[in-house]
């Protein structure tokens, strides 16, 4: 990872990944340079062993569905782009840019963040949080501490809690109402990624 | 410090170096000692659970201590005591159980406004009879000067200066100016302060209340929010707070919690937020049941036992847990509720959320029973509940689940959950199938079936009737109830703690086709816990299962 090999100009699209991410070119740098410690074996794209090598990522609970988070559908590998645009959610809010109004969505809205964290407990991807989803989660989280009932107790009341349509699962408009007053930018947010 | 600063002849850089350390040394040093104490209390408290009585002494004991040693070591001792008293808190109260932690906090109280009114007291008489010397200059300065420093947020400093001028000067005539000075200051900073306070909290409140934000929902999302960020912050090799938060959380989980907490697991937020929400809908059923609850004695310990392995499992349907959890909750906490403004210092829930949430659950619950093998008969009002008519007795096809598990709520035991209560066993079941036989416990293994006619007996033999929920089930999720045996009618009995306690002990042993109905199975061995007087049992509650 020597200073040649990084610049600007390895990274492809580097103006487009800023423009629609919304990074700063020394952020782009180091987040290629990231990539380039993860790709241990210099492809160019990312495979799951290779961040299943990050440590703290293999401990996590929920770690590999964060790591599928990263690969879009279908595909098995991932590339820059689509990792910077996966990190591009974390980057706290902007408060003071300005939006004209034909720009997109930035990715790292209250609303895009809100998705990435309603696609961890969604895998099958049909929109909704069932409660057998729910409980994986759960699952994963609460781990050992506590026994199958009080699991299930526990999602029953959270699908009851947020299930205003009465159909059992959690759409992304219920999940997004239960959260209203959570200050989502500070808790998904990295700060050094600004 | 400052004595010793004003006493140099001479002050050198090196000496104005050693007194800034020295100051960082006290602040420091007293948190240090105030969390040295605070573990070790907790420690201390970990092995209390035979001697209840005493727990409230060693945390005033250890505070006190802390403030002394720290004194000894010239340090900040109002630092250690308040350390001490925070570090505490986390961990003790885990450990103590509930009516310590009444008992403290009164006597924290009371003591805090003991003290303060002898301060003022002693304030008011020293400002009246000195003589005092009155300098407006010199005053105002000062007055200035403490209000400057304060708003530095160095007033602990600035209140040492007076306090040292007013020692090294002995010269009479200054030195009541020093000390009207210094009452002026004291008088003006009480009321000053005292008044500014009140917009202050209010502003702090309003902030608070927003934080708290009291959904399972919310915290289970928060959760997964949180290992989401430490996870992308392994992924991109750098650390913020949350990693280190997370580290410091799984430091603390497996090695202090293990040292400190008595029988202590991990307890994930989202349980503890769990059982909380869970006892103040429980409490609001309360609240609006009401009741003729007659104030049972509190029952000190209802469960020690936290068993974590699991038995074999048993089938049980999740509308009848659901059903128990419920009754249990309706059961349980009223006695609770007085203790709980005291213990718990949370907000309930929106209310209309809350009642909405139970509302659909007896919703669900009462569709689950109406087909459903867990015959529940209305219970007749009355208030005491006996044996079962000849004849008729609680069918059930649940085999006891296992109990409860997470203990940590000692609270719940703490609630006067008179065995009594059993409710839950109670919807007498108007058939006449022969029922499940009790749980049996040990002790009581060698009695016969006797006399379903509890009203002889105090003891806790009604408590056969299988339900014994306990109390402590709350905690648990839907605690599943060993619905063994309804024989009886009889749950208000005590027993259910203990029958829990036992049920799980015990293998669960499923005794067929005890003699109908009148054999109350003497399910439980009594704990001499409250034997007492038959709580009239709480009425039924809103939902009325369906007969089948």
């Amino acid at each position: 990872m020597g200073s040649s090999s990084s610049s600007m100009d390895n990274i492809p699209n580097a103006e487009e990944l800023m423009q629609e991410t919304g990074f700063s070119a020394a952020h782009l740098l180091r987040l290629y340079e990231r990539f380039e410690f993860l790709d241990k074996d210099q492809t160019g794209e990312l495979r799951p062993e290779d961040f299943g090598a990050v440590g703290g990522l293999a401990l996590n609970p929920i770690g590999d569905r964060i790591i599928s988070a990263f690969f879009s559908p279908g595909r098995e590998t991932v590339d820059f782009p689509s990792f910077v645009r996966v990190l591009a959610h974390f980057r706290p809010n902007d408060t003071n840019r300005t939006r004209n109004g034909t720009q997109q969505e930035p990715v790292n809205s209250r609303t895009r963040k809100l998705k990435f964290a309603f696609q961890l407990y969604d895998q099958d991807r049909d929109g909704k949080i069932s409660r057998a989803e729910l409980l994986q989660v759960l699952r994963a989280m609460l781990g050992i501490q506590v026994t199958e009932e009080q699991l299930q107790s526990i999602a029953e009341r959270a699908i009851q809690e947020a299930d205003l349509d009465r159909d059992d699962a959690i759409s992304f408009d219920e999940f997004r109402k239960s959260l209203e007053k959570v200050n989502i930018d500070h808790k998904m947010s990295i700060r050094f990624l600004k | 410090m400052f004595n010793f600063v004003a006493e140099m002849p001479v002050v050198e850089p090196v000496d104005v170096f050693l007194g800034v350390a020295r100051f960082f040394v006290v602040g420091l040093g007293g948190m240090g000692f105030g969390i040295l104490f605070g573990f070790a209390a907790a420690f201390t408290t970990r092995f209390t659970s035979k001697v209840r009585e005493i727990e409230p002494l060693f945390i005033f004991m250890y505070s006190y201590l802390a403030y002394l040693v720290a004194e000894l070591f010239a340090i900040s001792s109002i630092m250690a005591i308040v350390t001490c008293a925070l570090t505490m808190k986390y961990y003790v109260e885990e450990n103590v159980s509930q009516r310590s932690c009444t008992t403290i906090r009164h006597v924290v109280k009371m003591l805090g406004s003991i003290s303060e009114t002898l301060i003022f007291f002693f304030l008011g008489v020293v400002t009246v009879t000195t003589e005092h010397e009155w300098n407006w200059g010199y005053i105002l300065f000062t007055l200035l000067f403490a209000f400057v420093w304060r708003g530095l947020g160095k007033q602990r400093a600035g209140g040492y200066l007076c306090h040292d001028r007013g020692q090294v000067l002995f010269d009479r005539g200054v030195w009541q100016l020093f000390v009207t000075a210094t009452i002026a200051i004291i008088l003006f900073t009480v009321f000053l302060q005292g008044i500014s306070i009140r917009p202050l909290i209010e502003l702090i409140n309003v902030r608070r209340t927003n934080r708290n934000l009291d959904t399972i929902n919310v915290e289970i999302h928060c959760r997964l929010m949180e290992h989401t960020i430490a996870g992308i912050e392994d992924l991109c090799g750098q650390w913020s707070h949350f990693y280190w938060k997370d580290k410091f959380m799984k430091f603390n989980n497996r090695i202090l919690r293990r040292i400190l907490i008595r029988d202590s697991r991990a307890e994930s937020s989202i349980v503890a937020l769990y059982k909380k929400l869970e006892l103040q809908n429980a409490m609001e059923i309360l609240d609006q049941v009401s009741g003729d609850i007659s104030a049972a004695p509190s029952i000190v310990s209802l469960y020690e036992e936290k068993k974590t392995s699991a038995k074999p499992k048993k089938k049980f349907m999740a509308a009848d847990l659901r059903n128990m959890h419920d009754i249990l909750s309706k059961n349980m906490y009223k006695i609770r509720q007085r203790t709980v403004a005291y213990t718990r210092k949370n907000a309930l829930p929106n209310d209309s959320q809350t009642r909405e949430i139970l509302i659909r659950r007896h919703a669900s619950i009462r569709r689950s029973l109406r087909p459903g093998s867990f015959q529940t008969a209305a219970v007749p009002r009355s208030h005491k509940y006996f044996s079962l008519p000849a004849g008729k007795s609680l069918d059930t096809k649940f085999p006891p689940q296992r109990l409860s598990y997470t203990d940590d709520q000692e609270t719940m035991s703490e609630v006067a959950y008179p065995s009594r209560r059993s409710r839950f066993g109670q919807p007498v079941r108007s058939s006449s199938r022969a029922m499940m036989p009790l749980q049996r416990l040990d002790t009581l293994k060698e009695v016969p079936s006797v006399d379903v006619l509890n009203e002889g007996r105090n003891q806790s033999g009604r408590l056969g009737r299988g339900m014994s929920r306990t109390n402590s089930s709350y905690s648990d999720s839907r605690v599943p109830a060993p619905r063994r045996h309804f024989s009886s009618s009889a749950d208000d009995d005590n027993g259910s703690a203990d029958n829990l306690r036992n049920v799980h002990n015990e293998a669960e042993e499923q005794e067929e086709q005890q003699p109908p109905s009148s054999s109350p199975s003497p399910a439980w061995a009594a704990e001499p816990r409250d034997n007492a007087t038959r709580n009239p049992l709480l009425r039924r509650p809103q939902w009325n299962p369906k007969k089948k």
